[in-house]
């Protein structure tokens, strides 16, 4: 496999907007595949692309994350995914 | 921003900074602190989850699977009750399941499992480590005399 195939665990986290510690939580709960070469973890490319799919529905963060001092993101409003959605309700005839 | 928002944004730097102590701990005589440190932090993110769902906020939808700081988890040889492990690994469970979706007051609530858990398992942790003299004894208030 060649090198551009395979990202490192930072180069993942970016890709996932996720922090270091959750890839390697997820590659321990074999929620992401990781090849292990040396002292550091390895993801494939292809499987970094696949669970980007995933990831781009839940972007906040998880219970367990603590890394970095950057403030969280604003709360979203309830409701707010639903706006421009459709007139409920409002049924012609 | 809401008093509710900034609410959740200390609650959410108070839990942050109670699972970095867990993280960086050494197996010593501050685990039941740490523990209990965790469960204030905890309750008090029930609290900010609950104010924050009556002002009409939505819990931002996360990605599962991730895991507390090591010396909480199973197998790490995590002192204190057998059950009361069970209950924090459920809590645990029902969190990451919860994060998942956007109803802000359920993860409160299990913010608050957790809390009541993490209590208990510090009390019980302090009242073994202090029997075993890794803590000293608790220091009774003097009677004052007639």
């Amino acid at each position: 496999m060649a090198d551009s195939e395979l990202l490192t665990v930072s180069q993942a986290a970016e890709a996932l907007s996720a922090s270091s510690q959750t890839i390697r939580n997820w590659i321990r709960a074999d929620r992401l595949p990781g090849v292990r070469i040396g002292n550091r973890f390895l993801i494939p490319r292809a499987e970094v692309e696949r669970l980007r799919g995933d990831v781009s529905a839940a972007r906040g963060e998880s219970p367990w994350d603590f890394d970095g001092d950057e403030p969280g993101e604003p709360l979203p409003r309830a409701g707010d995914r639903q706006q421009g959605a459709g007139a409920e309700g409002m049924l012609g005839g | 921003m809401t008093d509710s928002e900034q609410a959740f944004q200390e609650a959410r730097g108070a839990w942050r900074a109670a699972l970095q102590d867990h993280v960086l701990a050494q197996p010593d005589a501050g685990f039941s602190a740490r523990i209990a440190n965790l469960a204030a932090a905890a309750t008090q993110r029930a609290e900010a989850c609950e104010a924050a769902y009556a002002d009409g906020f939505e819990w931002p939808a996360a990605r599962g699977g991730a895991k507390p700081p090591f010396e909480l988890q199973p197998g790490s040889g995590r002192r204190g009750p057998a059950e009361l492990w069970a209950r924090f690994d459920e809590a645990v469970a029902e969190l990451d399941r919860v994060s998942e979706g956007r109803s802000i007051r359920a993860v409160g609530r299990a913010y608050a499992e957790l809390g009541e858990v993490a209590l208990r398992l510090a009390e019980a942790v302090e009242r073994a480590d202090r029997a075993s003299g890794l803590l000293p004894a608790a220091t009774r208030p003097r009677r004052r005399s007639a």
